[in-house]
Formats: structure tokens, C-alpha cells, sequence
């Protein structure tokens, strides 16, 4: 007994990671379930301070631009599986934030993107037009429509729901939406007449690992540093989706500058 | 003769653990009869103080030859001793292995870190069932089992980074088994331990999916952890258990864990799965905090089992004065309120020593 229970042990190691990487190689078998080619307004370097200065590996944060979630409604919710009333009636509900895994729809450079560039320059117009600030102030939001426009991420979540094959039958261009995992994040806010703000949240993975073959072309447009907010994107990244809906990096261009 | 006093040359299965409560109770007698002969309550003529002590010298040889136990109490300190520096060992070595590897693995390719990561813990084991072949008292095979673990850990956290997978649940309840497998091969506690804590992960974050919960969000649900504790606690209730020794292990850190959540929900209701007010979740808590470690007192004194009476003691402790803060602490001016604390450590102090009386005269 006392010595098959390590060799039990090695196997268990042996099998999970056999698992593992079939797993990953279904993944990547095949046509792709989604592929964008996404900048560095979308997937951005990390930062790099305190333990990271010791990471010698690299992944690409994924960036979505703020938005509202006006489409997560109730009706929606309870096709998550979520009872908003249930959430409600419970008066002590919580700790503020509930976490549910769903899918995700994220639609790149699309009409939502579009419909959040419109609905931020009305919001600027309007504000200058009453007369908002001084001069500078003014200029500072006209700046940010523009800043927007050339260096905000494009990834934006359009829906979500508990089957991928479903949502990907609604959006079947797959080089303009990715089915992700995500956090649906709802939170009961008020006391005497409470109600549900949801949310998508973190999604999963939130990160795209970069392999060693790439570095060189990250490296040769960004020598690692961080972008400064507003500048223009320096890189572009073929990011693909598998069959488990896990992304990974399928190539990275330089982009040449303007 | 009986297993525990019969010859040892006869115990070809005996335990180290039983080996060295017979060097205990050797030297407890030695001491002993050392105190009545100087008290002059008796007196052994040469012949058989003679075999005596031959005969206890020659089994603490052959113990010590075979076991590798501590003979007298200067022995056990430096086994302590020793118990910690593994276990500090164990822990500088796994943070030096997960620190190495990520400050290479950007320097190598795909299928190099796999390769790296999928032999460290298989190497680790090994290196530890060496180790287990050499060494009587564990102590290193402890450390190397850890590293294994550690590098075990490393490598499915590492393989979700790289091929940039979900995290899973699933993932603690390999650790949690890889770890036991471990522990039981070469009877290590401080790996079973380790066992534990994964599984308990698992039990906590499955729960709260059971319940709805995104599995990451497992900590916002203490009655998880006070279930799963729970559960922790079976097998050392269990008559069979393949290795006796780990019995207080799993009841020991089971309860402890289960105290631990009734303290938090003692003062947290808002997180609780029961639909009642907090106010009275937080109430019902704080008695069962009250009620549960009385119990434990006396399942301790019941049983003989001093890790039980000890936890139970200090958790009953823990929930009276946090109870006296929460009454206390802003109503009474503060040396009244320090008074109340130290007359009611005097009462504790009564109250226990009345028990160990009437436990003393029960047994006389």
C-alpha cells in the first residue's frame, strides 16, 4: 500500500495533465468558434510593478469601454436564471453582490461601439452648449470624444445567456462576435425600495497569455511600455476562439505609425 | 502479553507513534522510581533494578535504532524544532519554485513550460518517496511532499494561464487528493493538513455553485465553510480510519474551521442561507458558538482528547469575550469593563477546576 499510494500520485499528475492539454487541443482543433483582429485599444500590456517586475511572462489584459447594461432587464435576468423578485423579497440579500457564470456576446467595432461614441459626443455637445466650464474645460471634453474615437476599446457586451450555441445562431459573424464566460454581477441596492442592478463583469479569462514567439513583435512595437491613454494603438492582435470558447493568441503586427 | 507493553522485536507493525509513547511512559517510570527510591517509599534490590534498566535500555536502543525517537525530553524540544524548520522549509521552498518559474517562463516556449511544469511535481514525489526510504522521522520527506504539492499547484494554475483556461473548482479537489495520497503513503500530518485546506476549497465552492454562486465567490458564504467543516470532521470519528494517527487531524481542523465560520456568522447574519432576519441569524449563531464549544469541552474531557478540550476551551473563551466587547465595550467606562473581563477569566478559572475536581474524583 505505502508504495502504490505515490505511484497513485504520479498518475493522478499524469491524467489531470493529459486532460489538460486535450483539452487545450480541442480548443484550438479546428475552425475557430470566433476570431477578431483586435488593437491595443483592446488588449493591453499589464502593469508592471511590485511582484510582476519578476513575471517574465506576458498577457493582454482584455478592455471593454464603460457602458450600461439597459438590455439586462428582468426578462433577461430570468433567462439567466436569476428571479429579480426573489432578490428583492430578500431583505437581508447581502452582501451587495451576487456572481452568476453566463456567456457573453462581445461585438467589436460594431453598432453598440458606435451607438457609445454617439451617445458620448450628445452628452458633450449638450454640456458645451449650456455653457459648461471655462474654455479649457470645453476643449477637454471635446478632446475626449476624440480620445474615444481613436484609442477607447471597441469590445463591447451586446448580450448574454446561458447557451453559447444559441447566442451564436443570433450573432453568427464570427470575425465581429466572440462568445465569452463571464461574471454576471448583480447587486440589490436601496432599502425601502430595493432594486437589481446587474451587470456583466469580469469575464473569463480576462487575460490573453502571449507566447514566446511573439514577443519579439510586442517588443519591436512597444518595447513593453505601456501606452499612454488617448495615444493610438501601436499593435495588432489576431485573437482566436476555440471550440471551449478559450481565446489565444494567433498572431501579432506591429501597426505602423501615422 | 499486550501490544503495548509486549517485547517490540515482537511488534513487527508497531507505529512510530507507539514506539515513542513506550520511550514517554520508560522515561516517566525512570523518573518516578527515581523519586520513590529518594523519598525512601521503596527500594529495588540490584538484581532487578538491574534488569529493569537493561531491559529499558535495550528496547529504547532498538526504538531508536528503528523508529528514530526522541529518548528523553532534551530530544523532543529538538524535534520540535525540527517539525518547524520543515515546515518553514517547506514554504520557502514552494514560494522559491513558484518565483523561479515565473521569472523564466517568459523565456521559454510552449511546450518547454509544459514540460517543465508537468515534471516538477512528478520529480518532487519521487524525491520524496526517496527521502521516505532514508529518513525515519519524515521530517525532510514532509518538506519534499510540500514542494510537491506546491509545484503540483503551480503546474494546473500555470497550464490555465498558458492556454488561457477558466479557472475551476475541480482543480482543489485534485490538489486535495493528490496531497492525501501523499500523507497516507508516508504518514505525514503536515501534508494531510495541506489535504485538508484543498479540500475544504472545494467543499466551500462547490456548495456555494450548488447554491447559485459563481464558484469564486465561495468565501461570501461562510455557512460554506461551516458545512464543509463539518464534513472534514467524519473520518475522525470513524472507528477504521487506515491510519489511527490522523484521526485528531481531521477533527481537530474540521471543528476548528466550523468554529471559525459560526464566529463570522455570529456577526454577520446578512450572509447567511437562512431566510431570517440577521438579527436573529447573528443570534442563533452566538449560541451555537456558546453550545458547540461547550460541547467539544466536554466530548474533550469525555474522551481524554486534550487537542479537543483545548479547541473548545478557546473558542468558547473567544465567543464570550467577543460577546462582552459587543455588550460592553462603549456602555462601561473602560476599567470596569477590564474589571468584568478579568473577573469573568477568575470564573472560567473556577469553573474548570471545578470540573477537573469531579472529573479527578470520578476516576478515583
Amino acid at each position: 500500500m505505502k508504495f502504490r499510494l505515490p505511484i497513485f500520485a504520479i498518475a493522478l499528475v499524469v491524467v489531470v495533465n493529459a486532460y489538460v492539454l486535450a483539452g487545450a487541443a480541442w480548443n484550438r482543433a479546428g475552425e475557430p468558434e470566433a476570431v477578431l483582429e483586435l488593437t491595443e485599444r483592446e488588449l493591453a500590456l499589464p502593469y508592471v510593478r511590485g511582484f510582476r517586475q519578476e513575471n517574465s511572462g506576458i498577457a493582454l489584459r482584455i478592455h471593454r469601454p464603460h457602458q450600461t447594461f439597459d438590455w439586462l432587464d428582468d426578462d433577461k435576468l430570468r433567462m439567466l436564471g436569476v428571479e429579480p423578485d426573489e432578490l428583492v423579497r430578500n431583505p437581508h440579500d447581502p452582501w451587495q453582490r451576487i456572481f452568476r457564470k453566463v456567456h457573453a456576446v462581445l461585438e467589436f467595432d460594431g453598432p453598440a461601439f458606435e451607438a457609445l461614441l454617439e451617445a458620448r459626443r450628445e452628452e458633450v455637445e449638450s454640456k458645451i452648449q449650456a455653457g459648461e466650464g471655462n474654455e479649457a474645460h470645453r476643449d477637454r471634453l471635446r478632446q475626449s470624444v476624440a480620445d474615444m474615437e481613436q484609442s477607447e476599446s471597441r469590445l463591447v457586451v451586446i448580450d448574454a445567456g446561458l447557451d453559447p450555441e444559441g447566442l451564436r445562431e443570433r450573432y453568427p459573424d464570427r470575425n465581429q462576435y466572440a462568445i465569452v464566460e463571464a461574471q454576471l454581477s448583480l447587486s440589490v441596492l436601496g432599502h425601502d425600495e430595493s432594486v437589481v442592478h446587474s451587470r456583466i463583469g469580469r469575464l473569463r479569462p480576462e487575460r490573453v497569455y502571449v507566447p514566446r514567439p511573439y514577443h519579439a513583435a510586442l517588443e519591436a512595437a512597444t518595447g513593453f511600455e505601456r501606452r499612454r491613454q488617448a495615444d493610438p494603438p501601436r499593435y495588432q492582435v489576431e485573437v482566436r476562439w476555440g471550440r471551449r470558447l478559450e481565446p489565444w493568441v494567433a498572431d501579432i503586427t506591429p501597426l505602423a505609425d501615422d | 502479553m499486550s501490544h503495548r507493553s509486549g517485547p517490540l522485536k515482537d511488534q513487527s507493525t508497531v507505529h512510530r507513534q507507539e514506539a515513542q509513547a513506550r520511550a514517554d511512559r520508560i522515561q516517566a517510570f525512570r523518573d518516578e522510581l527515581h523519586q520513590l527510591e529518594a523519598e525512601g517509599a521503596l527500594a529495588l534490590d540490584a538484581t532487578a533494578r538491574e534488569s529493569i534498566d537493561s531491559h529499558h535500555a535495550r528496547l529504547l536502543a532498538d526504538m531508536a535504532e528503528r523508529f528514530d525517537i526522541d529518548t528523553d525530553g532534551s530530544g523532543r524540544q529538538l524535534s520540535l524544532g525540527m517539525r518547524i524548520a520543515s515546515l518553514v522549509g517547506a514554504l520557502a521552498l514552494s514560494a522559491a519554485v513558484f518565483f523561479f518559474f515565473y521569472q523564466v517562463w517568459g523565456f521559454l516556449v510552449t511546450p518547454v513550460q509544459v514540460g517543465l511544469l508537468f515534471a516538477a511535481p512528478i520529480l518532487a514525489t519521487l524525491g520524496a518517496g526517496w527521502m521516505a526510504q532514508r529518513e525515519r522521522t519524515r521530517y525532510l520527506t514532509s518538506l519534499l511532499a510540500l514542494v510537491a504539492l506546491a509545484c503540483f499547484v503551480l503546474n494546473l494554475s500555470m497550464l490555465g494561464q498558458i492556454f488561457n483556461i477558466a479557472p475551476e473548482r475541480t482543480a482543489f479537489l485534485v490538489w486535495g487528493v493528490f496531497a492525501l495520497l501523499l500523507a497516507y503513503a508516508w504518514d505525514l500530518k503536515l501534508v494531510l493538513v495541506a489535504a485538508l485546506v484543498c479540500l475544504a476549497g472545494y467543499l466551500s465552492a462547490s456548495l456555494g455553485a450548488w447554491g447559485g454562486l459563481y464558484w469564486l465567490s465561495f468565501g461570501r458564504r461562510p455557512e460554506d465553510f461551516l458545512i464543509a467543516g463539518l464534513l472534514m470532521t467524519i473520518p475522525g470519528w470513524l472507528p477504521r480510519l487506515p491510519r489511527r494517527e490522523f484521526a485528531p487531524v481531521y477533527r481537530v481542523f474540521g471543528l476548528l474551521m466550523a468554529f471559525i465560520s459560526i464566529l463570522i456568522m455570529s456577526y454577520w447574519g446578512e450572509a447567511s442561507y437562512l431566510p431570517l432576519n440577521p438579527a436573529l441569524v447573528e443570534g442563533s449563531y452566538q449560541v451555537l458558538g456558546f453550545v458547540g464549544s461547550a460541547g467539544v469541552i466536554w466530548l474533550g474531557i469525555r474522551r481524554a482528547d486534550g487537542k479537543l478540550f483545548h479547541l473548545g476551551a478557546t473558542f468558547f473563551v473567544l465567543f464570550l469575550y467577543t460577546k462582552v466587547f459587543d455588550w460592553w465595550w462603549d456602555w462601561l467606562p473602560k476599567w470596569l469593563f477590564f474589571l468584568v473581563v478579568g473577573l469573568i477569566a477568575i470564573g472560567v478559572l473556577f469553573g474548570l477546576g471545578r470540573l477537573r475536581h469531579s472529573r479527578r474524583e470520578a476516576s478515583t
